[in-house]
């Protein structure tokens, strides 16, 4: 029958429609499940609201936050270059030769009194070293000064994002065809003593020192063009990060906006005296650290100023009962050879400090423009615009959606640079000094050395770091010594490691072996290779802890063993112990202070937050509610001790997050006790750090003291782009 | 085997292949499956789109706000497809004959599902241009090259974009939605329902339900729908009052309580006296919001302080508003035809759907409104200046 056939028609038509919609949801949600799962897991983000997270994120990087960064010339003759190993800086002595003046001889001479601190003369030290027993400091002079800086002295291929040879331009906009070789411009830097990195003081606890930094950055004896970054009015703001030290010498914008300068940072012509006491918080030698770093910290520009080069080493040595004075032959007998200059300092042979920095050169095609433009910070630059001018200097974007990070690695301001190194072991004080990338850190060989990642086919954000090492093995381990609260309380032995922005970590690497027994021959070859791909400021997409890509290996430094040379050095078995953590710091958890450093769009450029809220510089912040349903204020007594939490608020991101004044320990990491280690990911939780490493999604308490000093501080994450845009809040600490 | 015409027998929607209802009812079926798809892929791509854009105290645990958000403004997306579902009506009849018909009624139901969204959306981003705006006021960064006003200016472009964006983003998934919609239930797409079931199907609901509704005229229905959802909203805003103001508690109680009895009575024969104590009961609720939203009320904790208008209490009022207008047309309608059997207005069953969810939507978003944190109005825990000199 018609109408028969007609229904059966109809109904097996209606099944193939209905079969046809169910199976095309259940494919989309397989597809989703194998390819969108792991890669969500990875980032934290395998949950309803991670799901929610990475759609807003897709979203964000597809319609609104559209951003090109260029793609630096190709370093065609890498590892020729030698590894800068900074000397120490000279201090100033009382009374001058002739030459130079004396700092008594200063018109404004440093000391204790009131108005002796900065050039407003309406601070005074908080602690001069006589109230705690130490002798008067030792004084250095550092001016902020407007250079130029070389990363290479090689020839470069100018190249686009395709690795395609490309055109180039010079300072007079000249195009030169692409496949020409061509060599770089200098890069324009805002130096500590024009210098990038800056200078290296090397400190010893005891003996506290005393820097006055003097802003010069108005003066332009070259005439340099300035390009559209670094702070707009050319202000300053030095912390070390991170000494125990007082509010007006400890470089923080809670502090400057309120006291002092009360500005953002120190304007040019002013200066500041910053008395760093090298005194262990509490005077309790546990506390004693190993290795800080000065950079700037000027709000709103801390990180375009110091990737214009406002970063210095100090390196602090502890001689009290020779322990670690740099001298091999006593305490600890770590790796070192001190000699002591005449003019007061001192050098550590074998003792070498590594600071990461990446970079972008600009590309001359490349549009600048973020919204500091629309500020008008920069009006000579006339952005948005394109500036060929600037072929082959440094680019920068302040305000990245996706943060910001190099393609050029470089280590002590050069880029690939080779060492030579003695048959024995090496301290290296490894720093990272970047934006936002992390790096994660091998010692392998290869034989048959690094080749171009162009060459090798890659494109894109897989072109960072610009030479791969295809063949490269492991052959070698570190023995971590150290992390940003200095001293280990033993030493771990680790295959890699990672080091996230700011953070501090040193180990010794014995060059007479490899790991397997064989001794090595002069002339051997070893690369200090990153191993973790961070194609953004977000977080890596492979490290050996997620999802390893065995074929990114970047040689970041080249190690020619050389002759044999003594070696009194050894590897010891215990080193500081921790200091005490009370019994019952498990009954301070109720009470505790939360903090939620979250990705929000306040509008225009704050889009980094910390519960809820944008960095106020004059206040103090406000925890989120405790388990004892309190919400206090960041506000601590001198002399107290406390449980903080600091949580990642998610959406993919990881963030390096920086508390200052006193080093901290983690007690718990995602809800687990931590304090007798055990946490594979972190093996030195069990040491004092001041820098909480957040990966997707976690939530780390760390306990904390707050000794010797009053008044403001901050604490911020550490990726200074999220700093720059107002993940950063103010705490106290109260008489 | 004889040719059906294709549109009929492929696509159209009783598939009893029964004659054309006399007086067609609303296809709940069809309804219900669309605007539900609709509102929860609509809200994904909101709350998405307030993740990348929006203000932060509205894009905390994204899933949550999304189940939340979508349901309550389901009523809304079953508005928009009756809508259309009526239009179609109107258009192609009671049977939709032929693709240009059922493709047509589908792009209508897509549309109007799309205009509900992008109102929903117009008004989200609006209010996190707002927050956003309160936050840029609130921080003083001294330097002088930051401006409020551009940052101001670029939080509201982005607000633009995102808008603009989004309503590409609704439309396109709305189409795809209702066709998967439409395919998952075999390819049916119904503008009308047989007012007398078949006993093959629903036997139960055809003798209840209908018969009831039917006999309540569309007026006392909504106001009665309009008196439970202003109970509902009432009742929402008790547990917040509770903590500081327990006279105004007690008075929203009492006030629900007597709107249930309102309704409930409206839904009976209502005499005189109950449609004069539901025009007082709708009276009192709007005096008392105009005289604390303008001067303050002379009493409680805040006297003479102007309470700020919020999404709750202004659902409240139009649903009151409501009520008293239906209120008082039916008294004057009474007073006029006494003696004279009660006149039922000839509404269709789409139109009284309408009405109806209509009022629904305004109650849920009112009582959504209510709450705290539901629709992201969150309590701002203030920062406090810092006490210590140095
Ligand atoms: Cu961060």
């Amino acid at each position: 029958m018609s109408e028969e056939s007609a229904t059966t028609n109809n109904v097996s038509r209606r099944n193939l429609l209905r079969l046809g919609a169910a199976g095309g949801a259940g494919a989309a949600v397989v597809a989703a499940q194998g390819w969108a799962g792991p890669l969500l897991a990875q980032k934290g983000l395998l949950s309803p609201d991670g799901a929610f997270a990475a759609s807003s994120t897709a979203l964000g990087d597809l319609l609104f936050y559209i951003e090109a960064f260029p793609t630096s010339p190709l370093i065609l003759t890498p590892f020729k270059d030698q590894l800068p190993i900074p000397k120490a800086l000279a201090p100033t002595p009382a009374v001058g030769d002739g030459f130079t003046k004396g700092y008594t001889e200063w018109s404004d001479p440093p000391g204790p009194g009131q108005g002796q601190q900065s050039s407003f003369k309406n601070e005074r030290h908080q602690i001069w070293p006589n109230t705690i027993g130490s002798p008067d400091p030792v004084v250095y002079k550092i001016d902020l000064l407007l250079r130029q800086h070389a990363f290479t002295t090689s020839q470069v291929l100018p190249i686009d994002a395709n690795g395609r040879p490309t055109i180039s331009f010079d300072e007079k906009r000249k195009t030169y065809p692409a496949g020409t070789k061509r060599m770089l411009p200098l890069s324009t830097i805002y130096g500590f003593n024009g210098q990038f990195p800056g200078p290296m003081i090397n400190a010893e606890y005891g003996k506290p020192a005393l820097v006055r930094f003097e802003n010069h950055l108005d003066e332009n004896p070259l005439n340099l063009d300035r390009q559209d970054f670094g702070s707009p009015d050319w202000s300053f703001l030095t912390h070390l990060h991170n000494g125990h030290t007082a509010p007006e010498s400890d470089g923080n914008p809670h502090y400057t906006m309120v006291s002092g300068p009360k500005y953002e940072g120190y304007m040019p012509q002013t200066f500041c005296d910053n008395l760093y006491l090298n005194w262990p918080a509490g005077n309790d030698d546990r506390e004693k650290q190993s290795f800080f770093w000065f950079h700037d910290h000027r709000m709103d520009h801390t990180g375009s100023n110091v990737y214009k080069g406002m970063v210095g080493l100090y390196p602090i040595y502890d001689p009290k009962n020779g322990m670690d004075m740099g001298d091999e032959r006593q305490g600890l007998r770590l790796p070192g050879v001190r000699k002591d200059n005449p003019d007061g300092s001192f050098d550590v042979d074998y003792d070498i400090p590594l600071a990461f920095y990446d970079c972008r050169l600009d590309d001359g095609v490349t549009m600048h423009k973020d919204i500091h433009d629309v500020q008008k910070e920069f009006p000579a630059a006339k952005n948005p615009a394109k500036h060929p001018e600037w072929w082959g200097k440094t680019f920068y974007k302040h305000f990245p959606n996706h943060g910001f990070v190099g393609d050029i690695f470089t280590v002590n301001g050069t880029a690939n640079p080779v060492m030579e190194v003695k048959r024995r072991k090496y301290r290296f004080r490894f720093l990272d000094a970047s934006i936002a990338r992390i790096y994660e850190f091998k010692l392998m060989s290869s034989t048959k050395g690094p080749k171009s990642s162009v060459s090798l086919g890659y494109k894109g954000d897989e072109l960072e770091g610009q030479y791969r090492i295809p063949d490269a093995q492991q052959c070698m381990q570190f023995t971590q010594i150290a992390s940003d609260g200095g001293l280990l309380p033993f030493p771990i032995k680790r295959d890699s490691f990672e080091l996230w922005p700011a953070k501090r970590r040193e180990v010794v690497v014995d060059f007479s072996r490899y790991q397997d027994g064989t001794p090595t021959t002069k002339g051997d070859v070893i690369y200090l290779t990153n191993v973790m791909k961070m194609p953004n400021g977000r977080m890596w997409s492979n490290s050996s802890r997620f999802a390893p890509d065995p074929s990114y290996k970047v040689p970041m430094i080249k190690i020619v063993i050389g002759d044999d040379a003594p070696d009194d050095s050894q590897i010891p078995v215990k080193m500081r112990d921790l200091p005490p953590l009370p019994g019952n710091w498990q009954t301070m958890l109720d009470n505790r202070l939360i903090f939620e450093v979250e990705r929000g769009s306040g509008g225009g450029e704050t889009e980094w937050l910390i519960n809820g809220k944008p960095f106020v510089p004059d206040t103090v912040a406000t925890s989120l509610k405790n388990r004892a349903g309190r919400s206090p204020l960041a506000q601590q007594k001198k002399g107290s001790y406390n449980l903080w939490e600091i949580r990642n608020g998610g959406g993919g991101w990881v963030h390096p997050f920086h508390l200052h004044m006193e080093e901290h320990r983690t007690v718990m990491r995602n809800g687990r006790d931590v304090t007798r280690g055990g946490d594979k990911s972190h093996p030195d939780d069990v040491s004092r750090e001041d820098l909480v490493a957040l990966d997707p999604g976690e939530s780390v308490i760390i306990y904390r003291g707050f000794r010797d000093f009053v008044g403001p501080y901050v604490a911020h994450c550490h990726n200074l782009a999220h700093e720059d845009h107002a993940m950063m809040f103010g705490w106290e600490i109260t008489p | 085997m004889t040719a059906v015409p294709a549109g009929t027998a492929n696509w159209s929607s009783s598939g009893t292949g029964a004659p054309a209802p006399a007086r067609p009812a609303v296809p709940w079926l069809t309804i219900i499956p669309l605007a539900a798809m609709m509102a929860y892929a609509d809200g994904f791509w909101m709350v998405s789109l307030r993740g990348a854009v929006g203000a932060i105290e509205r894009t905390q645990e994204p899933f949550a706000s999304w189940l939340r958000e979508s349901t309550v403004l389901l009523p809304a997306f079953v508005l928009a497809v009756i809508a259309a579902v009526t239009l179609a009506l109107r258009w192609f009849g009671p049977l939709l004959a032929g693709k240009k018909a059922f493709l047509t009624t589908a792009l209508l139901v897509a549309a109007a599902g799309t205009v509900a969204g992008t109102v929903i959306l117009a008004a989200s981003e609006a209010w996190d241009y707002a927050l956003q705006h309160d936050l840029m006021g609130s921080l003083h960064h001294a330097s002088s090259v930051q401006s409020v006003e551009q940052l101001d200016q670029a939080s509201l472009g982005l607000q633009l974009t995102a808008f603009g964006y989004g309503v590409g983003l609704l439309l396109v998934t709305n189409l795809v939605v209702t066709g998967w919609t439409v395919a998952i239930r075999g390819g049916r797409l119904d503008v009308s329902r047989q007012q007398k079931a078949t006993p093959r199907r629903t036997p139960r609901r055809a003798v209840t339900g209908r018969a009831r509704t039917v006999a309540t005229d569309l007026r006392q229905t909504l106001a009665a729908v309009a008196l439970f959802g202003s109970a509902a909203i009432h009742l929402a805003v008790i547990p917040d009052h509770l903590s500081h103001w327990v006279v105004a508690s007690a008075f929203f109680l009492a006030l629900a309580l007597a709107e249930v009895a309102g309704g409930v009575l409206l839904l009976g024969r209502p005499g005189l006296n109950v449609l004069v104590a539901v025009a007082v009961a709708s009276v009192v609720p709007l005096v008392l919001w105009v005289w604390s939203r303008t001067s303050g009320l002379p009493f409680g904790p805040n006297s003479n302080a102007p309470e700020p208008v919020g999404l709750a209490d202004v659902a409240a009022c139009l649903l009151e508003l409501g009520t008293l207008v239906i209120a008082l047309v039916l008294l004057r309608a009474r007073r006029r035809e006494t003696g004279e059997p009660e006149r039922r207005t000839a509404a269709s069953a789409h139109l009284r759907a309408l009405a109806v969810v209509g009022a629904i939507a305004i109650g849920s978003l009112g009582v959504a409104g209510a709450v705290p944190g539901w629709l992201g109005e969150l309590p701002s825990s203030g920062d406090t200046t810092h006490s210590v000199t140095h």
